[in-house]
């Protein structure tokens, strides 16, 4: 089948003008579409020549959790924290290369250092042990997540090879991605491409404090 | 059974006592002993529970301990920021952690299971705790991670040591970036530390199948030199040991447990002094109980014993004695009432003694204080007159007028007896009898102003009443012969025959008492004679005046007493009439002579025997059905028997001896009236009489020959008879004139000493030989 397809991407491309227009469904194990997923796209041949995606990432820290939960960047890009809530938050990264951590007082704005490593960033706050936050430093230009209807769209430059990988922090699977490579070219670029996650998402942590502590809803 | 046959109050108290005691004392220990075994039963499972309780909560305790440790460490951000720096500040800061809970293994695992940091502790020889990198740095972790989330603490071993160990996961955020632990040794130190507080000993073992592999214990030494060897507590072989078995985790497939034990010595050793105790309580209330029982027994028998012996003398007849005991109330009641007892027995014993030497009526001394001053007399050897009197016609006086009368008379006699002046001693022998005794007189004044004093009428309920007085009289000069009571014996002879010859007194005579005493030797051997044959029939015959034979004889009856010789009929027929002995006479007498009939039929003669029957044969059937069975038993002809009967006891009762009569007349057997003219009976009853014949008495007959009116009466007697058509027998014939008239007068049979007296059977048939009379024969 896929063959097939492939055969009838190439017939497409010869045939028809190209048009950078990429969309991408991600539906879920039970084939519903599945909204706030981060989908990238890697052209197998690399990125040299393709712009740099240097839209700002700003993280916020809102009602003692990190908004949004999760989200996406490219490498050499950094995250702007924003404290928006009435309290110090003590943000923290402690794994991998990306490591950061500082106080945030109320109201404040911080940006880290660039990002070089191309990984999840994990994140915490050291004073509310229940927020949690995630980030993933892509090496490509083309991210971004789904709406409501599990779609996104990418203006690709070029036809091509491309790996398409979703991830999310709770897939289960084993860096939490799952990926596939396809050949986009103008036979099949006008199709939405969809993506059946194989595994099921794991529910996300509860951002709010579990304990019964009346006082802290007032810090 | 003998056993309980005991036989003092003393020793019943007390074996009662002791029974009960020993009963008491049983029960009580049994429940002793059987609390005890309870109480060792919930000591043992309590202590085992408690221990087990503690040890549960203490290994729980540091279960949490280390959990909620590892927690807090994995949470701490100074270890989580250095977490991904060099290992050497890592370790460092692990080990600040460490020494905070002392514990003796900190590890740090990343989330590919590689031990990236791994602390340990080991004793130096001197005693010093040190830390070196454990040997498992930089290898994998063997356990299951997963495992730490569920429990607290899990066991592994490491290095050859089992470690009680808690893992705890370092975040980042919400993404797990590692994994933290800590843990404890289990060795014998903690061993130590729990059986002190559990105060039971405790073995950490490894249980792979049914082996026992020792890890740790308080009592190392023993347990792995063999002495005592783990399987033996478990298997409990000789039940010496009470144990728990807690599993305190699992190690693959192995259990590691805690075995909690303790020998049943060791817990039950305060128990025992308890024991000793117990039994030497039980002796001292048994000892004290004894010394008790003794007393209350000594206490309660001693008043009884005093008792026994004060009322010992009293039935020995000291009556003077009263009792008295110094015991308790009831024993005093129980000694006033021997006392009471002793009063009633001495008033009674006068009353008793009185009555048995008074009369009760006239309270005159009675027969007994007669013998007793009889006996008096006789010791002293005075001579003395005893006076037996007696008032006429005191059964008269209580027929009419009542026995309270007659005791009246007797009372007003007794009186006048005292009253006397005479010097007599009085005494009352009963009823109308009473003695005097005097000393010696001449009787007949004596007797004469007795008489005068006593015999004075008396009135009552307007009767009066003329005492008349017998008095017998006998003489202890001359009388007295046998013993005190002889002469007693002798007035009342005296008496007796005053009264029958309605005398004023008599003097007792010695022939008096020959007759009674002939007259009772008779009485008593008559019975014998009749059943032994002493008797024998003499027989008087009869003549038929009109061809002069013998043809009759009459059967007298005589005793031939083997001693006295030859007794006539007139001194024991009426003895035999008076004892009832007359029928069981006149049957011998009617057998005796049936049997001499039938030898003299044998013999060829033909004699009629006439029988005297008396008044007693004919009152019923009894001697008629004897004698006509006899005659049928022989066969006899009628008339051949003769029974005379007298004319007395025809008129006694006339009817029914017409009746009897006229039974023996149907039977053929000749009847005649007896003694004819001395009775009263009435020519009107004669005509009623079924009888053939008439014997007129002899005292008519005997003086035949010289008185004339003796004659004229015969005469008439023979007219009536032959008017009558009676035969008639003339008795007591003396002469031949008498027998002469007699014939020529038409008299059919005449008997007497002048044709012979009574002959035995023997002499009669030799008188027949020599006789001038015919004699009657058989005709054959």
């Amino acid at each position: 089948m896929n063959r097939l397809f492939i055969l009838f991407a190439c017939v497409l491309s010869t045939s028809s003008a190209w048009a950078n227009n990429f969309n991408v469904q991600v539906l879920n194990k039970n084939g519903q579409p599945q909204q706030d997923i981060v989908v990238f796209v890697t052209p197998t041949g690399g990125i040299d020549g393709l712009p740099i995606n240097k839209s700002q990432l700003v993280v916020d820290q809102e009602g003692k959790k990190f908004a949004p939960y999760l989200s996406v960047m490219q490498k050499g890009q950094a995250i702007q924290f924003s404290n928006r809530d009435d309290i110090t938050h003590h943000i923290y990264s402690v794994s991998g290369e990306n490591r950061f951590e500082f106080k945030l007082k109320a109201g404040k704005s911080r940006t880290t250092e660039a990002m070089q490593a191309t990984e999840e960033i994990a994140m915490g706050c050291n004073i509310h042990d229940w927020m949690s936050g995630y980030a993933l430093v892509v090496d490509t230009p083309y991210f971004g997540k789904t709406n409501q209807q599990g779609k996104v769209d990418f203006m690709l430059v070029n036809q091509g090879e491309y790996k398409v990988s979703v991830w999310h922090p709770q897939l289960d699977t084993d860096n939490h991605q799952q990926s596939s490579t396809l050949v986009v070219d103008k036979n099949n670029l006008s199709n939405t491409y969809q993506i059946h996650l194989t595994r099921e998402l794991l529910p996300i942590p509860l951002q709010e404090n579990q304990e019964e502590f009346d006082f802290l809803e007032e810090y | 059974m003998s056993f309980f046959k005991i036989r003092s109050i003393q020793s019943k108290i007390l074996s009662l006592f002791l029974f009960l005691l020993l009963v008491v004392q049983l029960v009580s220990f049994f429940s002793t002993f059987q609390a005890s075994k309870q109480l060792e039963d919930i000591q043992l499972t309590n202590r085992l529970s408690n221990a087990k309780d503690v040890f549960e909560t203490q290994f729980t305790n540091r279960s949490y301990y280390l959990s909620a440790f590892a927690e807090t460490a994995a949470k701490d951000y100074g270890l989580k920021s250095v977490l991904q720096e060099d290992n050497k500040s890592f370790l460092v800061a692990l080990n600040n952690h460490r020494k905070r809970i002392d514990s003796d293994l900190a590890m740090a695992i990343d989330n590919d299971g590689l031990v990236f940091a791994q602390l340990v502790t080991h004793k130096t020889p001197e005693g010093k705790t040190r830390v070196s990198v454990g040997k498992g740095q930089g290898s994998h972790f063997g356990q299951n991670r997963e495992l730490f989330a569920e429990a607290n603490t899990q066991l592994i071993k490491l290095n050859e040591h089992f470690y009680q160990l808690s893992l705890a996961p370092i975040k980042s955020g919400s993404r797990d970036i590692g994994w933290i632990g800590f843990g404890y040794l289990i060795d014998a130190e903690l061993a130590l530390e729990l059986a002190n507080l559990t105060d039971v000993n405790i073995a950490f073992v490894l249980n792979e199948g049914d082996s026992h592999e020792l890890i740790a214990a308080n009592q190392y030494q023993q347990l792995s030199k063999g002495t005592l060897g783990i399987s033996d507590i478990v298997n409990n072989s000789n039940d010496a040991y009470v144990y728990e078995e807690i599993l305190v985790g699992q190690l693959a497939d192995a259990n590691i447990n805690a075995i909690l034990y303790k020998s049943k010595a060791d817990l039950l050793a305060s128990i025992g002094v308890e024991w000793v105790r117990l039994a030497l309580l039980i002796a001292l209330t048994v000892a004290l109980s004894v010394i008790g029982a003794v007393a209350i027994a000594r206490g309660l028998t001693q008043p009884i014993t005093q008792l026994v012996s004060q009322v010992k003398l009293i039935s020995q007849g000291n009556y003077d004695k009263s009792v008295a005991v110094d015991g308790s109330r009831e024993l005093k009641a129980l000694s006033d009432e021997f006392n009471h007892m002793t009063e009633a027995i001495v008033s009674r014993e006068q009353t008793i003694s009185f009555q048995a030497f008074h009369d009760s009526l006239s309270h005159l001394p009675n027969r007994n204080s007669l013998i007793n001053a009889l006996a008096k007399r006789k010791q002293a050897q005075q001579d003395f007159i005893v006076i037996q009197l007696c008032f006429l016609g005191a059964e008269d006086i209580i027929d009419t007028l009542g026995y309270h009368v007659g005791d009246e008379v007797i009372n007003e006699v007794a009186e006048r007896i005292v009253k006397t002046n005479l010097g007599l001693s009085s005494f009352h022998l009963g009823s109308e009898n009473f003695v005097l005794l005097a000393d010696v007189q001449k009787v007949e004044p004596l007797v004469e102003q007795l008489l005068a004093q006593l015999t004075i009428s008396c009135q009552y309920e307007n009767i009066s009443l003329h005492l008349q007085f017998a008095l017998g009289i006998a003489l202890s000069s001359q009388h007295n012969g046998g013993d005190e009571t002889e002469l007693l014996q002798k007035s009342n002879v005296a008496l007796q025959h005053a009264k029958k010859n309605k005398q004023t007194y008599q003097v007792y005579d010695p022939q008096f008492d020959q007759h009674a005493v002939e007259r009772l030797f008779l009485t008593n051997s008559l019975k014998q004679a009749i059943e032994q044959d002493e008797l024998i029939l003499f027989y008087q015959p009869k003549l038929r005046l009109s061809d002069m034979t013998i043809s009759h004889v009459e059967a007298l009856v005589r005793w031939q007493h083997p001693e006295k010789g030859l007794i006539p009929p007139d001194s024991f027929i009426s003895i035999a009439e008076k004892t009832g002995q007359m029928d069981a006479l006149t049957r011998w007498v009617t057998q005796a002579a049936v049997k001499q009939y039938v030898a003299w039929q044998e013999l060829g003669f033909d004699i009629n025997i006439a029988i005297n029957i008396s008044a007693a044969n004919i009152m019923d059937k009894s001697y008629p059905d004897f004698v006509i069975g006899l005659k049928e038993q022989h066969q006899l002809c009628d008339n051949a028997i003769t029974l005379e009967v007298t004319e007395e006891a025809v008129v006694e009762d006339a009817q029914k001896a017409t009746e009897i009569l006229c039974y023996l007349r149907e039977h053929g057997f000749k009847l005649s009236i007896d003694d004819y003219g001395t009775g009263y009976s009435s020519l009107a009853q004669l005509k009623h009489l079924p009888v053939h014949e008439l014997k007129i008495d002899r005292s008519f007959v005997q003086h035949l020959s010289t008185d004339e009116s003796d004659k004229i009466i015969v005469r008439s007697t023979l007219e009536l008879a032959h008017n009558m058509g009676l035969s008639v027998v003339a008795e007591g014939i003396e002469d031949e004139t008498a027998l002469l008239w007699l014939k020529a007068q038409d008299c059919q049979l005449a008997q007497g000493y002048f044709i012979s007296k009574p002959l035995p059977a023997d002499v009669f048939e030799q008188w027949i030989d020599n006789t001038p009379y015919h004699i009657s024969r058989t005709k054959n």
